[in-house]
C-alpha cells in the first residue's frame, strides 16, 4: 500500500464521518430552535452550531450578527468556508480519487454522487427549506457509503486505513458535540427555569449522535445528565459512544501495525494505554472532577494518535 | 426513402443525405446497409422523447462514475465534462476488420522494427530506404536510447493507430500514435452504457467482446518484465488527479488491479525502483507510464519536471525496470517518418503494406512539387516537423493570397512541406441534441493495438470518434468531438 493511497484512505474516512457528523448536529439544532421554550434563547442555538462546529471565530469575519439563514449557508454550503461540509464532501471526493484504484467503483460512484449533489446544491439560493432538503440526502448518502466501506471492500489494509479514519473522527466528534453541549448547559444560570432547559437540551445532545432512541431504551427512562453522558461515554456496545470508537480504532490500529511485527511499538503503546484508560475509568470517576476536563483531556489524546500515525506511517 | 411517410415523427425525420459523403449506414445510394437492419430499426422506432430521456440518463450515468474531463475556465474550480457519447452504434463487418487487423499488426511489428533498427545497427539508413537526416533531426531520437534493450525487443507495448474510412470505400492510416495513446477507457465504457441502455440490441447481434482488454494490458506487461523477475510488481504511473485523463489512469489500474502511482511516490536507488508504501520500500519491475518522455526523468529530459522520478532512465537502461512505452519511440510516428511506413514494412518484412497510407507529396522531388503548386486548391499542405495541426494549409478552405504566400514558403524550403490530398472522411448517423435527430457527422477510428514478448493484441472495437460541429472533419474531444461504441462483428 503506497503511503499517498494510505494517507488518500485514512483522511478519506475522516471527512466523511466529520460531514455527518455536521449535517446531522446543524438540522438538529435548528429544528430544536424552531420550538424551544420560550425561555431558551434560539440564538443559543444556532451559536452552538458555530461553536461545534467551530466557526464562532470565524462566521463573524463575514457577518456581524447571528442569523439564521447565514450561520445555516455558512456551515452547511459555503465553499468559500474551508470547514463546511460542501468542503468536506469536496476534501473527502478528492481523497477517494486520488485513491481511485484502491476502493470498489460502487463505492467511488456513491461518493462522487454525493459530491455532484451537494455542489449542485451550493450555488442554489439559499432558502430555511434547504437546511432539511440539504441535510437529509447528506445523511442518508453517508450510511450508504459507509454500507459500501464495509461490504464491498476486501477488510485488508485499505479498509483498515478508512475504518481507522471513520472511527477516530467519530470519537472525536462525539466529544466535541458532549463538549459543546456541556458549554451550552453551563452558559444557564442556576434556578428552577434553568433546570428545565437544561433537560430540555439532553434529548438535543442524543438526538444530535443519534443516540436517542437507544439510550431511551437501554435505561428504559428520559434522557438526564447522567444517563445520557454515561451512554455516549463509555457504553462499550453503542457505536456512538467515545469507548466504543477508541476500541474499534484501537483494533484498526493493532492490524495494521502488527504486520510489521515490531512488538514494541511506542506508537500503538500510546493508543493503547488511552483505550484501556477509558475501558478502566468509571462514570463516577468521570463526574467527580469536571467531565469538560476529562473530555478535553482524552480529546488531546486522540488529535495527537492521529497526528502521529499519520506521521509515522502516512508521509510521502 | 420509401418508408418516409410513415416515419416522419422519429429521430430520422428529414434525415439529409449530403452526395458528396460517404455514409456508413446508408451507402450506396442512400440505401439502409444490411449489417445496420436491426439497429436502425430500434431506432427509428424509439419516441423522440422516449429516446431524450434515455440519452440524458446516460449521460448522468457517466457523470456519476466520474467518466469525466475537467475544463479549467476562469472559474476557480474546474467543471467536470463527460467526453459527449453517441448511442447509435457503429459496425465494422467481419471481413473488413480482418483485413484491418491483419493490417495494423503488420504496420505496428515494422515500426516496432524499424525502432530497434535506428537505436542499434541503424541498418536501414545504410541501405538508403529512410534518410537518416530525417530520424537524426528528430526531437525524438535519444542518445540516452542507444543501445538499450528492451526485454522482447519491444518498444511499442501500446500503439494507437488512428485510422479513417474515406469516400472511396477504402481504410486509410491518418497517424501512427506509438508514445502514449490514450482513449480506450472510453472504448470499454460506451459499450458497458450501451449494454445497460439497450441489452436486447447487443443480444440481436454477434458483437466482439471488448472488456478482456485490462486483462490483456497486463499480460503484455508481465510478458515484458525484467528477465530476473519471476512474479513481477507492475503499476500504472500518472501525473496526477489534476491530468485530464486521470479518469482513465485510474480505470485501467482499477481493472488490472495493480496500484497507480505518481512519480511522486517513487525513487531510484542504485539504479532500482522502488515506491514508498507503508511497510517501507517496494521494489518496482514494469511501469505504464502515462507520462511523457520529457517528463519522466529530469536527470535525462526536462530538468524542470516534478512529475518524473530523478534517475529512472538509468534504472531503465540497467535493465532493472521496464517502461511502457520505451523512450523515444516518438522518433517514429511524425507526420515525415508515416510516409515512409509501407517502405519499412517492405524492409524489414518483406511484404506489401495491407493499409493505405494516404498519398503524400513531398515536396521536395521534382514532380511531386509540380504537381502540389499546381494543385493547392485540392490539397492539405503540411510542414513535416511540427504537429497538432499547426502551420497547415487546406487549400480548398485557403484564399488566393494565403495560397500564393504558402507557394513562396514551400518554394523557399521544399523539404520541409508535404501535401496530402483533402480526405473525405465517412459520415455517420448522430444524435444532434439541439436538434432533437439524427444527423450526418464524419467519423475515424482509434485502434488499441498491443505488443508484448512474442504476441501480439489487437482490441477488436476501437474509439470512433465523432466530430459534432456540422461540418466539421475535427474529431478531437478538446475541440468538441463525441464517440461512438464501434461494434466488430463475429
Amino acid at each position: 500500500m503506497l503511503s499517498r493511497i494510505a494517507n488518500s484512505l485514512f483522511w478519506m474516512g475522516r471527512y466523511l464521518e466529520r460531514t455527518e457528523h455536521l449535517a446531522r448536529y446543524a438540522k438538529v439544532h435548528y429544528f430544536s430552535a424552531l420550538d424551544a421554550p420560550q425561555t431558551q434563547n434560539k440564538e443559543e442555538l444556532l451559536e452552538s452550531i458555530l461553536i461545534y462546529a467551530g466557526l464562532d471565530k470565524l462566521y463573524y469575519k463575514d457577518y456581524d450578527k447571528l442569523n439564521e439563514l447565514n450561520v445555516l449557508f455558512y456551515v452547511l454550503l459555503d465553499v468559500k468556508n474551508p470547514f463546511s461540509i460542501v468542503n468536506n464532501i469536496n476534501y473527502a471526493r478528492e481523497n477517494a480519487r486520488g485513491a481511485r484504484d484502491t476502493i470498489t467503483s460502487e463505492l467511488w460512484e456513491s461518493i462522487n454522487k454525493l459530491y455532484h449533489f451537494t455542489n449542485e446544491f451550493a450555488y442554489k439560493p439559499f432558502k430555511s427549506t434547504h437546511t432539511f432538503d440539504f441535510t437529509s440526502p447528506v445523511m442518508e448518502s453517508s450510511a450508504e457509503i459507509k454500507g459500501l466501506i464495509d461490504n464491498t471492500m476486501v477488510h485488508d489494509h485499505a479498509w483498515n486505513l478508512v475504518s481507522l479514519g471513520l472511527h477516530l473522527e467519530r470519537a472525536i466528534q462525539i466529544m466535541r458535540i458532549i463538549s459543546s453541549k456541556l458549554d451550552d448547559i453551563n452558559k444557564i444560570e442556576g434556578n428552577e427555569v434553568s433546570k428545565a432547559i437544561e433537560n430540555y437540551q439532553w434529548p438535543i445532545l442524543l438526538k444530535s449522535s443519534e443516540s436517542f432512541d437507544m439510550c431511551n431504551r437501554y435505561y428504559k427512562a428520559t434522557p438526564s445528565r447522567t444517563n445520557s453522558l454515561e451512554f455516549l461515554i463509555l457504553n462499550p456496545q453503542f457505536p456512538k459512544s467515545i469507548l466504543f470508537n477508541v476500541c474499534k480504532a484501537y483494533e484498526h490500529l493493532e492490524t495494521l501495525i502488527k504486520v510489521t511485527k515490531d512488538d514494541d511499538n511506542p506508537f500503538l503503546f500510546h493508543a493503547g494505554k488511552l483505550m484501556y484508560k477509558l475501558k478502566y475509568t468509571t462514570f463516577d470517576d468521570i463526574l467527580a472532577n469536571d467531565p469538560l476536563v476529562f473530555l478535553n483531556g482524552v480529546l488531546d489524546n486522540l488529535y495527537k494518535v492521529g497526528t502521529d500515525f499519520e506521521k509515522e506511517y502516512l508521509s510521502f | 426513402m420509401e418508408q418516409s411517410n410513415a416515419i416522419k415523427q422519429s429521430l430520422f425525420a428529414n434525415y439529409e443525405m449530403a452526395q458528396q459523403f460517404l455514409d456508413e449506414v446508408f451507402p450506396n445510394g442512400n440505401v439502409l446497409d444490411d449489417s445496420y437492419q436491426k439497429v436502425f430499426k430500434h431506432f427509428d422506432e424509439l419516441s423522440i422523447d422516449n429516446f431524450k430521456a434515455i440519452n440524458e440518463y446516460t449521460k448522468m450515468s457517466f457523470f456519476n462514475q466520474g467518466i469525466t474531463f475537467n475544463v479549467y475556465s476562469d472559474k476557480e474550480k474546474g467543471v467536470e465534462r463527460i467526453f459527449p457519447f453517441d448511442l447509435f452504434p457503429r459496425i465494422i463487418k467481419k471481413d473488413e476488420w480482418e483485413m484491418l487487423e491483419k493490417g495494423i499488426i503488420q504496420r505496428n511489428t515494422a515500426i516496432n522494427m524499424f525502432l530497434w533498427d535506428i537505436y542499434h545497427e541503424k541498418k536501414i539508413f545504410k541501405d538508403k530506404v529512410v534518410p537518416e537526416a530525417l530520424i537524426a533531426s528528430s526531437p525524438y531520437y535519444y542518445k540516452a536510447m542507444m543501445g538499450v534493450n528492451p526485454p522482447g525487443k519491444v518498444y511499442t507495448h501500446i500503439s494507437g493507430t488512428d485510422l479513417i474510412k474515406h469516400a472511396d470505400g477504402n481504410y486509410y492510416v491518418l497517424e501512427d500514435n506509438v508514445r502514449c495513446p490514450s482513449g480506450v477507457s472510453y472504448v470499454l465504457s460506451n459499450r458497458d452504457a450501451l449494454k445497460k441502455t439497450f441489452p436486447h440490441l447487443l443480444l440481436d447481434h454477434n458483437v466482439a467482446s471488448v472488456q478482456e482488454y485490462p486483462l490483456e494490458l497486463l499480460n503484455i506487461m508481465k510478458s515484458c518484465a525484467p528477465e530476473s523477475v519471476d512474479d513481477p510488481t507492475c503499476v500504472v504511473l500518472t501525473p496526477g488527479v489534476y491530468n485530464s485523463a486521470y479518469f482513465e489512469h485510474s480505470f485501467l489500474a482499477l481493472n488490472m488491479g495493480i496500484p497507480l502511482v505518481e512519480g511522486r511516490d517513487l525513487y531510484v536507488d542504485k539504479n532500482f525502483v522502488y515506491m514508498k508504501s507503508i511497510y517501507g520500500p517496494k521494489k518496482i519491475d514494469v511501469i505504464y507510464r502515462r507520462i511523457d518522455d520529457d517528463f519522466i526523468d529530469p536527470q535525462v529530459f526536462n530538468p524542470k519536471s516534478v512529475l518524473g522520478i530523478p534517475g529512472i532512465m538509468n534504472a531503465y537502461r540497467e535493465g532493472n525496470v521496464v517502461l511502457m512505452n520505451a523512450p523515444g519511440t516518438g522518433a517514429a510516428d511524425d507526420k515525415a517518418v508515416y510516409t515512409f511506413v509501407p517502405a519499412m514494412i517492405k524492409y524489414y518484412l518483406g511484404e506489401e503494406s495491407i493499409l493505405r497510407n494516404v498519398h503524400t507529396y513531398k515536396c521536395e522531388l521534382d514532380d511531386d512539387y509540380k504537381y502540389v503548386i499546381e494543385n493547392m486548391e485540392k490539397l492539405v499542405i503540411k510542414p513535416v516537423d511540427e504537429s497538432g495541426g499547426y502551420g497547415l494549409l487546406v487549400g480548398s478552405k485557403a484564399t488566393k493570397e494565403e495560397i500564393s504566400e504558402f507557394k513562396k514558403r514551400i518554394t523557399a524550403n521544399r523539404r520541409k512541406y508535404i501535401a496530402q490530398p483533402i480526405m473525405s472522411l465517412t459520415v455517420h448517423s448522430t444524435y444532434i441534441e439541439e436538434e432533437r435527430k439524427f444527423e450526418q457527422r464524419h467519423i475515424d477510428l482509434r485502434t488499441y493495438c498491443l505488443m508484448g514478448k512474442n504476441k501480439n493484441y489487437l482490441l477488436k472495437g476501437g474509439l470512433t470518434r465523432v466530430a459534432l460541429k456540422k461540418g466539421s472533419l475535427v474529431v478531437n474531444s478538446s475541440q468538441g468531438g463525441g464517440s461512438k461504441d464501434t461494434w466488430v462483428m463475429l
